[in-house]
């Protein structure tokens, strides 16, 4: 009786190192539901195999795991992906998809009343990382001395603006339309100022040597939507469904990671 | 011997309590109204990582416990800025400060308080419209909200906010009471008219444990949804909850205080949240199989299942 006790301790602590996890960080948003997103996506992960889902919301943190876990699968954002694909030889499989839609805009929203062109000393809302925002503001030649108030939702950036809380809001087109639906009064108070080409959303990418585990894995993910639970969580990642990257979606993702560069060279 | 009395008075000077080293920088306390509450602990963290300058940090109490005299405090030292947390820390430096920027946050009511053209700060109650449109974010159907207010306490709030609501295409309707005890069948009477029940701030309507069950119990017998500003009232039932992000409450105060080190005047003195945190029973939206939109998920912080 022991012994079989002990075997499936054994047996348990086993499967539970065995489990293939997929570590998500995303730079772009300020998604911090992580004790709701890990639940859930454990739930439903688990009906499918012996896989985990591990939110982490330090950017180091996440690419150290990279690093020492190498049979895992990540979530990210386009823009993240295309800094580090290179150094952790990664290739995406999986890009989000809202609305048959896998790009989305990034725009710089103000008040009407504001008549500036060029913002001189001024607070913007932003539901990124700062580092993301200010990346994203240089893409569009704003000059980056303004005061950034991080927020935890892009709608909420938006709501920012219109109490006068900030002039202006980095947001995105999504968001600025949910505007319009929920109050059409204080859409019309706003204007964008400025876009950014369209980015691509999550990315789900695999270390380049993938095995049968991880293939079998990502089938799980792509087909999250058929299922209620998944489609649940789809939604709880802003996302609706999954569609599979194509070559010239790789291509411009690593074109993306020259621009990066370049910027940061300049 | 005279050099050594040189050094022993710079000894002193460098050693004395309270001294700020100032190194040119401004003098900025920070006053925390009680080091045990975690939401003021939130705040101060964000506001510290915020402001570009050290701060002087200093508590008022530890939970029942007095940390601070406030008037001797303030009598031996001059800021140049106070960020207060909460209402005791607000009212120490309202009463023995003068002429200095006060910056406040984490404060319930703050328009109870008694203000000084020099005091700026943020808000603890989210804009009516965010929270009607949050709402109305996820539960698209609903077309009408019922609110027992006070009119002692709300009545110029409800009016106003039933101006807001009628903007976003939201009819309130209120149930005003004039004592503790809203008859049982006035209550019922505006539960039956309204598709949600908005809990809001008032003392009279939450007066007590037992009279907040009973409403609850009586929202739940009439499966009308409760909607509502703080996530204690989750476990007694309240369907969704939109309340501040205390992080970026922190974050807000520490713009203010750097743009007025830096000579730069806000206004409004007191601006709104800028951030929610939203939290939905999706366990009671089952129970009452109420439409939802799912897609409205992706801006849920918590979810209850």
């Amino acid at each position: 009786m022991i012994f079989v006790c002990f075997g499936l301790l054994c047996q348990k602590t086993f499967a539970e190192t065995e489990r293939t996890t997929i570590f998500f960080h995303s730079s772009e948003t300020n998604i911090n539901n992580f004790k709701s997103l890990k639940i859930k996506f454990d739930r439903y992960l688990l009906k499918h195999g012996a896989y985990e889902f591990q939110p982490i919301k330090n950017r180091v943190a996440f690419e150290n795991c990279i690093k020492t876990r190498e049979n895992s699968l990540l979530l990210l954002s386009s823009w993240h992906y295309s800094i580090i694909y290179k150094d952790h030889t990664l290739i995406p499989i999986l890009v989000g998809s809202r609305k048959g839609k896998k790009t989305q805009k990034r725009i710089l929203v103000t008040r009407k009343n504001v008549l500036q062109r060029q913002p001189t000393r001024k607070n913007l809302a932003s539901a990124s990382s700062e580092h993301y925002t200010r990346t994203v503001l240089s893409k569009m030649d704003r000059v980056s001395n303004l005061s950034i108030l991080t927020v935890p939702k892009d709608i909420d950036a938006l709501f920012a603006v219109g109490f006068g809380v900030c002039e202006f809001a980095l947001t995105t087109e999504h968001a600025f339309k949910k505007l319009r639906v929920l109050n059409p009064l204080l859409y019309k108070t706003m204007k964008i100022m400025d876009s950014c080409e369209e980015s691509y959303l999550l990315i789900i990418a695999v270390p380049k040597s993938m095995n049968t585990i991880l293939e079998d894995l990502c089938k799980v993910i792509k087909e999250m939507w058929k299922d209620p639970e998944g489609k649940k969580n789809l939604h709880m990642l802003g996302l609706d469904n999954w569609q599979s990257v194509t070559s010239f979606d790789r291509s411009k993702l690593e074109k993306e990671s020259a621009n990066i560069l370049l910027r940061v060279k300049e | 011997m005279k050099g050594i009395n040189i050094i022993l008075i710079f000894c002193f000077f460098l050693l004395a309590p309270g001294v700020a080293v100032s190194e040119g920088g401004p003098n900025i306390l920070l006053l925390n109204s009680d080091k045990s509450v975690e939401k003021y602990r939130i705040v101060q963290e964000e506001f510290k990582k915020t402001i570009k300058y050290p701060v002087k940090e200093v508590y008022i109490k530890d939970r029942n416990r007095n940390l601070l005299d406030a008037k001797d405090f303030f009598s031996q030292k001059k800021f140049d800025l106070i960020y207060c947390i909460g209402s005791k820390a607000y009212m120490a430096a309202y009463r023995n400060v003068e002429n200095t920027n006060i910056v406040f946050s984490s404060i319930l009511n703050w328009q109870r308080l008694p203000d000084k053209p020099e005091i700026f700060g943020v808000s603890n109650e989210l804009h009516t419209v965010m929270q009607i449109m949050l709402f109305r974010y996820i539960f698209p159907d609903i077309k009408t909200i019922g609110v027992l207010y006070s009119k002692k306490f709300n009545s110029q709030w409800f009016k106003q906010s039933k101006d807001e609501a009628k903007k976003v295409g939201i009819e309130l309707i209120g149930k005003p009471a004039a004592n503790t005890k809203s008859s049982r069948a006035e209550i019922i009477n505006l539960l039956t008219e309204i598709d949600a029940l908005w809990l809001i701030s008032d003392p009279m309507i939450i007066s007590s444990k037992k009279s907040l069950l009973n409403l609850l119990k009586l929202c739940d017998r009439y499966k009308v949804p409760v909607f509502s500003y703080n996530s204690v009232f989750i476990k007694y039932g309240a369907i969704l909850i939109v309340s501040v992000d205390h992080p970026t409450i922190g974050r807000q105060a520490g713009s203010i205080a750097q743009e007025l080190i830096e000579g730069n005047r806000k206004d409004p003195n007191v601006q709104f949240p800028a951030g929610s945190q939203i939290i939905l029973n999706l366990k009671k939206v089952k129970a009452f199989d109420l439409k939802y939109k799912e897609e409205a998920l992706g801006s849920v912080n918590r979810i209850i299942e």
